[in-house]
């Protein structure tokens, strides 16, 4: 789900940058922050970092010692996305193996839905293959399908989360989606 | 001592590879009894949701406590209350909100020193397709009030999201209510009827 934090980060501006006038200072700070949010990408307890929406806090600078640079402590607003385990979420199919589907959920790429958590289902090969259910909409790529979140996991080096999710229970599988 | 090592075995398993999830479910059955061992084992800290015992467990308390000590991913649970500085967003105020910055998206875009998260993209686009209200105040100002029956803020977005039609189906999708003291199904009804009013036409022109 989407996550509003506010998080107090020191943001570091260089020496060069620091030109007379507050408004260029304003800037730079602002700049350097939005730099920082982008690079940072994702973190496990935070989830996926998506925007910047407010600045509520920009401290007092204080000189670093040996670098010249000075350092602001900043607080703002962020909207971020994470799953949680028990989370119930929509995600659309984009690849069907034998043992499972992929789908992605917003910026998860991989939530991996596994056969075995797909009862009653089964496997259809072809040139494109999916998963049949006699008594529920087939699962194929671009399907939309609600799921139960089972797993979540941090990669710490790829910066990402992968899930592992699931179709045992009630209200649960392929949407049929009007209108996308 | 047996028992833990079992179960390390298997979480170290299920962490080194992707997708396999059988070891979850056995060793979550197996760890009732055995909170120590939870720092290292992510995973299955799910068994530990709402019981603390004395000093021993690090990993209880979902998102509270501190998850430095473990290097491993452990989850938190959707039925947890989150850290203080973290609010949910239900998916349609999210959609609100991250519009809003699509639209400014021009003008900034002017700026080459201005750099846009690269999941931001993809986030606006699930927020858009998984939003099913036109009007997020209201359906806040209907499951707001479902906190004082106990509701987590968490579990209130996961229903708004998912707009259920009964409470059936609440309780279907989200069984840790079940399992609260407090929890009965006529607020909740009121609710879903409630947000059944606000239900739009599916096809829009």
């Amino acid at each position: 789900m989407f996550l509003k934090v506010q998080l107090p980060w020191n943001v570091i501006i260089a020496a060069e940058s620091l030109k007379p006038g507050s408004l260029m200072l304003q800037r730079a700070i602002l700049i350097r922050l939005l730099t920082d949010f982008a690079a940072k990408k994702a973190t496990k307890d935070m989830g996926y970092f998506l925007a910047v929406t407010t600045l509520d806090k920009i401290g007092e600078g204080k000189v670093r010692q040996h670098t010249g640079d000075v350092l602001f402590p900043v607080v703002f607003n962020a909207v971020t996305f994470k799953v949680f385990k028990g989370e119930v979420l929509e995600g659309v199919v984009h690849k069907v193996l034998k043992h499972g589907v992929f789908l992605r959920i917003g910026p998860i790429e991989n939530a991996y839905l596994s056969s075995s958590k797909m009862p009653g289902y089964v496997y259809v090969l072809g040139e494109n293959p999916y998963f049949m259910n006699q008594k529920m909409p087939k699962i194929a790529k671009d399907v939309v399908v609600r799921v139960v979140v089972i797993g979540t996991k941090w990669m710490e080096a790829e910066r990402e989360f992968q899930a592992l999710v699931g179709l045992e229970g009630d209200y649960l599988g392929p949407i049929s989606a009007p209108d996308m | 001592p047996k028992q833990v090592l079992e179960m390390s075995d298997k979480a170290g398993s299920l962490l080194s590879s992707k997708g396999s999830l059988k070891g979850k479910d056995d060793s979550a059955a197996k760890a009732k009894g055995r909170k120590v061992q939870f720092s290292k084992e992510g995973p299955f800290e799910s068994v530990m949701n709402g019981t603390k015992s004395a000093g021993k467990d690090k990993v209880a308390n979902g998102g509270k406590s501190s998850a430095t000590k473990d290097p491993h991913q452990y989850e938190q649970r959707v039925d947890q209350e989150l850290p203080e500085n973290f609010k949910c967003l239900m998916d349609c105020e999210a959609a609100v909100m991250l519009q809003g910055i699509q639209d400014h998206m021009v003008m900034l875009s002017r700026d080459p020193a201005i750099k846009i998260p690269a999941s931001f993209d993809k986030g606006l686009h699930y927020a858009k397709s998984s939003s099913k209200h036109s009007n997020p105040e209201a359906v806040r100002s209907i499951l707001e009030p479902l906190k004082n029956h106990g509701l987590t803020e968490s579990e209130i977005c996961v229903i708004a999201n998912v707009y259920p039609e009964t409470a059936d189906e609440v309780f279907a999708l989200l069984p840790s209510l079940k399992g609260k003291r407090g929890i009965n199904s006529k607020p909740i009804e009121d609710s879903m009827s409630e947000l059944a009013k606000l239900k739009q036409p599916i096809f829009t022109v």
